[in-house]
């Protein structure tokens, strides 16, 4: 199977390698990270963002130690409502493996784009969407409001050159793990005001109506 | 609903007072794409190849000539001979794609599927050429594309062409996509300078954009033309690449003097140059937003961040091709000539 990826220290190859007999010789080429302009990877949940070579093109997939029961039927509750770019590939030995697109990249950096069109993944857009994002996430539980907290930058990515009903926008892998509760949708909707003013500024600033529409869509259904 | 469409073009509209506006929606655009691909289906290899160590001074321009005149039959699709592996002989349909980046060109660059008869399908970038010279635009940026490849820079590769049966209807050029590209105008660089040391891989983006760009410049008569953010790409690895080749020159005749590589070198340096300096949201001239609104040193900013390594990098390829002199020449004016753009801006930005 090609994607039953354990990784582990290959000194051979000088860097990560893999025991999968239908990926390539560890040798040529390895495995690398993936370069920061796109990387996912996240020191607070112990994730690992990594590109896998192979002769049918280059794999990516995220990499993070397993989450405890709570915080996994969290998460399969965000996979089943389609909140988590990729799909997961790999669950053994603690470790959680997810394949994800080459195109996702984390928001943090992402320049203000204000181009109209029907393709064209302008600000608006994007901010509606974090807005539907982070209020499904909220109702992903019966009973608590759920926030991811700090560092909202890196735990949501673009996806960019979407098929029809791909989402060109999601919460990354191992997310789960920098989820808590808060009381009320009013408290969540606070925070992320506070969080996606410090990531985005004025980019924020002038495009909240939409963050807002996206957010309060949800809430009249 | 859509306003009236202009009888003698597919894409300029009526306005209600009865001007002729280029309607500039994304939708309308490919949909005019997508009739001419139902018109030109049928798919013709494009044959000629291009003869970089002829010894003429444009061998891309030279392409052109000949594909005019020995392979250009009708209007129609042209596919690139190494797009043959991937296809049959008709194109049935094109799929667009959503997309952040690459949205920022003049052109109104669209991205999506090419769909073949066999079912095979192709991701491109397509760039539409509708301000005159429609075909021969299409046909340079093909050519030039192909030409960087050859010389050894990497760049998207060419699919092919689609070529309109008169000015008043677009041509377009067709480049393979990668799911992995974004360009550095949707980076957003506030906070890079002045504290660049707190950055590393953007500076290291920065030390690969100048080396490649000394590389292009150094061999034989060769600039990009374009030279801007929105022309400049990343891969998921970082790597940085070039593209939007349409103006470009590429050539590896040697300039003549000084004089001649120095306009090569400063139209793209300068334009390079705007880029730092200009807002991200610009109306005219569009930039990264590098500078904008920093009260430190512009200019030794442009310099540690780009120029010097630009320099250093000149100057061992001169060591390699035995011209120090000519390129020294060249980089006093262009430094200077550059210094002096880069005060002008900074005065400007104070007003």
């Amino acid at each position: 199977m090609l994607y039953n990826i354990r990784m582990f220290n290959n000194a051979l190859s000088g860097g990560q390698g893999h025991r999968s007999p239908n990926l390539p010789d560890h040798n040529s080429p390895i495995e690398r990270n993936t370069g920061r302009r796109y990387n996912l990877s996240n020191a607070d949940i112990g994730s690992v963002d990594r590109i896998i070579p192979h002769p049918s093109g280059n794999v990516r997939v995220i990499e993070y130690p397993a989450p405890n029961k709570l915080r996994t039927t969290m998460r399969d509750s965000m996979i089943n409502k389609k909140l988590i770019i990729g799909s997961q590939i790999d669950d053994t030995d603690g470790l959680q493996t997810f394949r994800i697109p080459l195109s996702a990249r984390p928001i943090a950096y992402e320049a203000s784009q204000t181009k109209s069109g029907e393709y064209t993944y302008n600000d608006s857009k994007m901010f509606y969407d974090l807005g539907v994002l982070f209020r499904s996430l909220a109702r992903a539980a019966e009973k608590d409001v759920y926030v991811v907290k700090e560092g909202i930058g890196m735990l949501v990515a673009i996806v960019d050159f979407t098929k029809e009903g791909e989402l060109p926008l999601g919460f990354v892998p191992g997310v789960e793990k920098a989820v808590y509760p808060l009381h009320t949708v009013d408290d969540a909707l606070a925070h992320y005001d506070y969080q996606l003013a410090s990531v985005f500024g004025e980019l924020y600033i002038q495009t909240k109506d939409s963050f807002l529409a996206g957010f309060g869509k949800i809430s009249e259904e | 609903m859509l306003p009236a469409k202009c009888p003698d073009s597919e894409n300029v509209w009526l306005s209600n007072s009865g001007e002729r506006v280029v309607d500039e929606k994304e939708q309308i655009r490919i949909q005019v794409f997508k009739d001419a691909l139902i018109r030109y289906s049928l798919v013709t290899t494009i044959g000629v190849d291009l003869e970089m160590d002829s010894g003429l001074p444009n061998p891309p321009a030279n392409a052109v000539k000949v594909f005019n005149s020995y392979e250009k039959k009708a209007p129609g699709l042209y596919l690139d001979k190494s797009a043959e592996t991937y296809s049959s002989s008709k194109i049935t349909e094109f799929l667009p794609r959503v997309a952040r980046g690459g949205k920022n060109s003049a052109h109104g660059t669209f991205f999506g599927d090419l769909v073949f008869d066999d079912g095979q399908q192709i991701a491109v970038a397509v760039k539409s050429y509708q301000y005159g010279s429609n075909n021969e635009s299409a046909l340079m940026e093909y050519f030039n594309t192909k030409a960087v490849n050859k010389i050894g820079l990497y760049t998207l590769q060419s699919v092919g062409v689609l070529l309109s049966p008169n000015d008043s209807k677009p041509a377009y050029f067709i480049t393979e996509l990668i799911d992995s590209l974004t360009t550095l105008d949707t980076i957003n660089w506030s906070g890079f300078f002045p504290n660049t040391d707190a950055n590393p891989e953007m500076v290291q983006i920065w030390s690969q954009v100048a080396r490649k760009l000394a590389f292009l410049h150094s061999l034989g008569s060769s600039m990009h033309c374009d030279f801007a953010g929105r022309n400049i790409a990343l891969n998921e690895d970082d790597y940085v690449f070039f593209i939007d080749w349409e103006k470009s020159h590429i050539s590896r005749l040697a300039a003549r003097d000084s004089e001649v590589s120095y306009n090569f070198s400063y139209t793209d340096l300068a334009m390079l140059m705007e880029s730092f300096v200009h807002l991200p949201n610009a109306k005219f001239k569009a930039g990264l937003g590098i500078f904008c609104g920093k009260d430190d040193d512009w200019w030794q900013g442009f310099r540690d961040i780009f120029l010097d390594e630009y320099i250093d990098t000149r100057n061992r390829f001169a060591e390699t091709n035995k011209n120090q002199t000519q390129v020294t020449e060249e980089l006093i004016a262009l430094e200077a000539s550059l210094q002096k753009d880069m005060e002008f801006a900074r005065q400007s930005s104070q007003i």
